[in-house]
């Protein structure tokens, strides 16, 4: 018996446990106390809709497509419904793209709010969680108002949007967001200022400017690496050419700076929500598009809460396609959550500090694994 | 950096059979399975380091490999390989970013990526059958069998 | 009744388990747990070990590789158990497996393919108000049948 080989022991991570709301296997290599090594298996969500999505017509195809996430469901409708539309060689009526920019920001208030829950969960810190989740259904009322339900929203079809907007119901999302900023605001002082989130996600889960773009790591992630990168800004979509908005970055490449990111991003959906809402277009919502796509292929970006989501779609001019790919953020994510995760000796690792740094990249199994199977990571 | 640039630098390399700007911001490059890691090269030198995502798809005469290379502008590679030897050459040891969409590609398509790091299966359940593809155009889905009865 | 039956109807401690959702049914799962809804004071407590746990609530439709571990952690709970599946997708599979017609090859056809389920809430996803009925459903069943 010789060498340090015998002090590395595995540590397996779910798929069924309280860190984990999703099923993933996270092995970790353990040496003492420190991980020195991570594998990761995402196959608990694997669905097989990438396949299924060849079975079925465009207009079918959207309802598999906006369950792959739940949490980002608008995005992924948007990001489908826009490589339809570019088939197509269609533009949608203005007013529809700016009710698309609304349903887009309100479905990524809720989702980095229900993100900062957990966080504050994997933290420790509950009383924090149970605040914000009470504020986060506000969101989910604007929601239900604007799509007719709380979480899963079919808010974007092929050619527009489903349903208009009333003034009453303008007035009241402005209200909803007037009630939701100086909670936010509050939260991002706790997030400054309290000293258990400090010591618990300060210096915790680095990843640095260099790797965060070698790993190809997208949204916050790597945003919080202070790298300025949205799709929202470089590959604009809908109306975010003519919505003003700042990319927020922050320059601590740890855990904390992923939470201010996040905050800081809340705050610019709300100044642009309203901006939506104040501008509104008058005109149709919906442009009629036929059942069978012309022949061709398509790639759309967006910029959904997680980072970028990417759909690539075939079409051999039937109504259904030949192929759909469905890229997404926690996907692109993984290799920068293992970076984080292995530091290599620069610093340590704790397995305390695990759930933390894994929640950090808001990891989405179900959209990682979906695709062909479902994902989030 | 737009797409004239692009275009500029990979005029005169070696290996690539057609380009298309497809948009404002979309380009399409098809290349050879030999030139594929010199393409690739070349254009992370551009800036275009950033891995989208990487896409298979099963044309029956032949397997695309298409990997989406971004910024603000796209570029996608396309490399057809023959579907009797779907072998390419990793590019993953200069984008590590593209490490897990390569490994989904061989669990989902059967492409081998020669040199890859960690081949392991990663995206299909343990007790997948080996060599079997789910999306190659000649597999048919089906629901799994219950593995009990339904009561009634 | 029992004080076995009288302490599952008094206070069932749940289990919440994912099979490949979406996530839509998870976060209302979560919602209930949270102060709008607030389970807690009707006696629901969320555990994170399935040999605390009274009612198993699953969401998502059931992948090949879940399968085995939904069945694991079933058999790992003690007597008396109940099994709610929340979601269209946990019932039938839903638009995963469309009736059949191109089916998702990893679903399986519904959470009852696998272990008995006592109480079925449908929605996509189901309201949390829904949820939380169905869960007092399998609570005041307890020591009935």
């Amino acid at each position: 018996m010789s060498s340090s080989y015998e002090r590395i022991f595995d540590i397996p991570i779910g798929p069924q446990h309280p860190a984990l709301k999703e099923p993933a296997m996270l092995k970790l290599k353990v040496d003492g106390e420190h991980v020195v090594g991570v594998d990761l298996d995402v196959s608990y969500n694997h669905r097989g809709i990438e396949k299924a999505a060849e079975y079925r017509t465009y207009i079918q195809n959207l309802y598999l497509i906006e369950r792959i996430c739940g949490i980002c469901n608008v995005a992924q409708t948007l990001t489908y419904c826009l490589a339809v539309e570019s088939l197509h060689g269609k533009e949608i009526p203005p007013r529809a793209r700016f009710l698309r920019v609304v349903a887009e920001e309100i479905s990524r208030i809720n989702s980095h709010l229900l993100w900062l829950g957990v966080a504050a969960h994997e933290i420790g810190f509950d009383t924090f969680f149970m605040h914000v989740w009470l504020d986060r259904e506000i969101t989910l009322g604007l929601m239900e108002a604007l799509s007719g339900n709380r979480i899963t929203s079919s808010y974007n079809v092929i050619g527009g949007v489903r349903r208009d907007v009333t003034e009453e119901l303008l007035s009241r999302i402005r209200k909803g967001l007037d009630e939701l900023e100086p909670r936010v605001k509050r939260y991002r002082e706790i997030v400054l200022n309290d000293r258990s989130i400090l010591k618990r996600t300060q210096g915790i889960g680095i990843l640095s400017p260099g790797d965060a773009m070698a790993t190809s790591a997208v949204g916050p992630t790597l945003r919080a690496s202070g790298i300025k990168s949205d799709v929202r800004a470089d590959d604009p979509y809908c109306s975010h050419d003519q919505i003003p908005f700042n990319v927020i970055t922050a320059d601590g490449c740890d855990a904390h700076a992923r939470i201010l990111v996040r905050l800081d991003e809340i705050l610019e959906s709300i100044q642009m929500c309203r901006h939506c809402v104040s501008r509104l277009p008058a005109g149709p919502i919906l442009q009629r598009l036929p059942r069978r796509a012309p022949q061709g292929e398509v790639m759309s970006r967006v910029e959904a809460p997680r980072g970028e989501l990417f759909h690539y779609i075939s079409s051999d001019g039937s109504d259904k396609p030949y192929r759909c790919k469905v890229s997404t953020p926690t996907l692109a994510n993984l290799p920068a959550l293992v970076r984080m995760l292995t530091s290599k000796g620069k610093y340590v690792v704790n397995i305390a500090d695990v759930p933390v740094i894994l929640a950090s990249i808001d990891p989405c199994f179900s959209c990682a694994a979906r695709v062909e199977h479902s994902g989030g990571v | 950096m737009n797409a004239e640039e692009v275009l500029r630098v990979l005029s005169g390399a070696e290996g690539i059979q057609d380009v298309k700007v497809l948009s404002e911001r979309r380009i399409l490059l098809t290349c050879s399975r030999e030139a594929y890691r010199g393409v690739v090269g070349r254009l992370a030198g551009l800036g275009l380091s950033h891995v989208v995502a990487i896409t298979g798809v099963d044309m029956k005469e032949s397997i695309d490999l298409l990997l989406h290379l971004g910024s603000s502008l796209m570029a996608t590679v396309r490399v057809r390989l023959d579907p009797s030897d779907p072998k390419i050459a990793t590019v993953s040891d200069m984008l590590p970013g593209a490490e897990m969409r390569e490994r989904e590609v061989h669990d989902l398509l059967g492409v081998e990526f020669e040199g890859h790091p960690s081949p392991a299966r990663f995206m299909v359940s343990e007790d997948w059958p080996t060599g079997v593809f789910p999306l190659r155009r000649s597999f048919t889905p089906s629901a799994p069998e219950p593995r009990r009865s339904s009561p009634q | 009744m029992g004080i076995i039956d009288w302490a599952f109807r008094k206070s069932p401690w749940i289990l919440h388990f994912n099979t490949g959702s979406c996530n839509g049914c998870d976060i209302e799962i979560f919602a209930i747990l949270t102060p709008k809804y607030d389970v807690e004071r009707l006696g629901v407590m969320l555990k994170g070990s399935p040999r605390h746990a009274d009612v198993l609530v699953v969401s998502g439709p059931v992948t090949r590789q879940a399968s085995g571990r939904i069945l694991r952690i079933y058999e790992q709970m003690p007597d008396p158990k109940k099994v709610v599946a929340v979601g269209t997708c946990c019932i039938s599979g839903g638009v995963f497996s469309n009736g059949g017609k191109g089916a998702c090859y990893n679903v399986y056809p519904g959470l009852d393919s696998i272990v008995p389920v006592d109480a079925y809430v449908p929605g996509c996803p189901p309201k949390p108000e829904a949820i939380l009925e169905g869960i007092s459903k399998v609570a005041k069943k307890a020591g009935v049948d």
